[in-house]
């Protein structure tokens, strides 16, 4: 009898139904609210909205804008532009940003700090800042580059105005501008090797290559597929650089998928055919985005 | 004899050694620093000096093209820079905010659905926000947000939230757990032992996230170009502008180009150390 009467004092006390609400929210809730929120509304809510325009034409279901999409030539060739640019762009950083990381990690850690810093300004300058310097340091007869190329003997190249330069012109630039990111990320993964087990191998008669190959490039790889992981992520957004470096040109050949998101929207106003390329970008951003996530779980579970 | 000869022998090789390796350095800065100065350089020129045959390097510096920038009506790119620091540094504190308490629940509660909300939030860092500009700029027009600074914040507010929740999270992390219960011990509450303690250990990190999330939104082009049109421009978009046409004023659009990379610079430069360590964590965590 006691046992059963004896909260009933202390629940006339407090406030019940406060109580309850109060255990009916739990703490972790109310402070992961807002970004949720933000982040449905306008990003993934979005997104899917494109999916559904992308197969919609006058409120019916229709694959229609992904033929007529998927068979123009300039949807082929902005596929093909942006796919060879990334792979073009993220070899040549991953070679720079490796060779700028190593003659950089044997230095003592003031002159690197100091060396990094300034490696890493092109990284915080805007994407159309960066197109804008290139196409002056690029310009057929006032650029610097043609002129250095005069000093050596070489003929002026006519950069923004041929596609094959063209195509290098917006590799240069972006290749100027991220790999500072590439630096940062192996310099980070190089500091992180322990210093004994290099040690180890040198004492056990393993040459500089050895060691490079087998214990260096190794412990490296979180670093490098991360760098590679990110800048792939990154290509993808690729916009307003080639804007503005050479307009898209010549004709179209370095139109990337983004700047064609644009065009199909704003210039011909075709709303299906503009989602089916954001669907494009949607799936290899996805892909990307899962290999990325697959690797992030599976190093916290190692 | 044979000892002098020894040391000069050691002593050459160690200097081959060094030099190749000083000249990379020197290409290294150059390739990084060079473009950047010259188009601060082509700003404080006049036209003849930009277009003369061979590059002018030495020349009488003229800020006419930031006074006809600035200053000539018209031009507005004084009221793009005024747009530009309002967005971005409204758009900043909000991402901390809004960031700041999502990582705040995610790395001091567990929970169940914990892993989906971690990969939800990873994932829309991921995807490419090109692929959400067409419905958004439908959602934006129903509500008459186009060419507003609204707009801009609340967008730059939801790209960044993810990556910086991600980081916040990394850093407060970061911060033991019983250093906070030492201070509800001392009678602090929950949510104040958080921001006496834990807020005050892990403020690097929060500097770090404000610099690049501030950075993104200072640099953004793709949202702006596409939800503005007059009122709500902002700097980059001036960049852009005065290009086509056979004569480019280059030294007009270097004084643009140099007012949008200067502060980027700047506060890159004096947060380095916290640059540094924010785009590692933010990544290899």
């Amino acid at each position: 009898m006691m046992t059963v009467e004896a909260p009933a004092p202390d629940r006339l006390h407090e406030p019940p139904t406060q109580r309850r609400r109060m255990r009916r929210i739990p703490p972790w809730l109310l402070p992961l609210l807002p970004v949720l929120l933000l982040i449905a509304g306008l990003l993934i809510w979005p997104m899917v909205q494109a999916l559904v325009e992308s197969v919609s034409v006058d409120g019916q279901w229709s694959t229609s804008a992904y033929e007529q999409v998927l068979g123009d030539a300039v949807f082929q060739q902005a596929l093909r532009y942006t796919l060879v640019f990334t792979a073009a762009t993220i070899a040549l950083e991953l070679l720079l940003g490796f060779g700028a990381a190593s003659l950089l990690d044997g230095m003592r850690a003031r002159t690197r700090k100091l060396l990094t810093a300034a490696l890493m300004l092109p990284y915080l300058i805007a994407p159309v800042a960066a197109g804008l310097i290139w196409r002056l340091m690029l310009d057929y007869s006032i650029g610097t580059i043609n002129w250095g190329l005069g000093l050596v003997g070489i003929e002026a190249v006519n950069w923004l105005g041929s596609a094959s330069p063209a195509f290098w012109a917006t590799v240069l630039s972006e290749v100027w501008r991220s790999t500072p990111f590439v630096l940062i990320i192996l310099l980070a993964g190089m500091a992180a090797m322990p210093t004994d087990v290099l040690e180890a191998a040198r004492v056990d008669g393993a040459s500089r290559a050895q060691v490079f190959a087998f214990i260096k490039l190794p412990l490296l790889r979180p670093a490098i597929a991360v760098a590679l992981l990110f800048q792939t992520i990154f290509k993808l957004r690729l916009f307003e650089l080639p804007f503005i470096l050479t307009g898209g040109g010549p004709g179209n050949s370095t139109t990337p998928l983004g700047l064609l998101v644009h065009q199909y929207y704003f210039r011909y106003a075709n709303t299906a055919t503009a989602s089916v390329v954001s669907v494009v970008l949607l799936v290899l951003g996805a892909v990307i985005a899962f290999a990325y996530i697959r690797w992030v779980y599976r190093e916290v579970d190692a | 004899m044979a000892a002098p000869v020894s040391v000069q022998g050691r002593n050459l090789p160690s200097w081959t050694r060094g030099a190749p390796r000083a000249a990379a350095v020197v290409a290294l800065l150059a390739w990084s620093l060079f473009p950047i100065l010259w188009i601060v350089l082509t700003s404080l020129k006049t036209r003849l000096e930009i277009l003369a045959d061979e590059p002018v390097f030495w020349f009488t510096p003229t800020l006419d093209a930031y006074r006809r920038t600035l200053f000539s009506p018209g031009a507005g790119v004084l009221s793009d820079l005024l747009n530009s620091v309002g967005i971005t540094m409204a758009s900043t504190v909000a991402t901390i905010l809004v960031a700041g308490l999502a990582a705040y629940s995610l790395a001091r509660f567990a929970f169940r659905g914990k892993g989906p909300v971690l990969t939800f939030i990873l994932a829309s860092r991921l995807l490419p926000p090109i692929s959400a500009v067409i419905p958004l700029f439908l959602l934006f027009s129903t509500f008459g947000l186009i060419d507003t600074h609204a707009a801009l914040i609340l967008v730059y507010t939801a790209l960044n939230a993810p990556f910086a929740a991600w980081l916040l999270k990394s850093f407060f992390e970061g911060v033991p757990k019983e250093l906070e219960e030492a201070a509800e011990l001392d009678g602090c509450s929950a949510l104040g032992a958080f921001f006496r303690v834990t807020m005050r250990l892990a403020a690097p990190g929060i500097v770090a996230t404000g610099i690049i999330t501030g950075n993104m939104a200072w640099n953004e082009f793709l949202f702006a170009f596409m939800f503005t049109s007059v009122d709500a421009t902002t700097l980059p978009l001036a960049l852009a502008e005065l290009k086509g046409g056979e004569q480019i004023a280059w030294q007009d659009l270097g004084a643009r180009a140099t007012l949008l990379m200067l502060p980027a610079l700047t506060v890159g430069l004096w947060s380095q150390k916290y640059l540094v360590s924010g785009l590692t964590a933010g990544s290899l965590k």
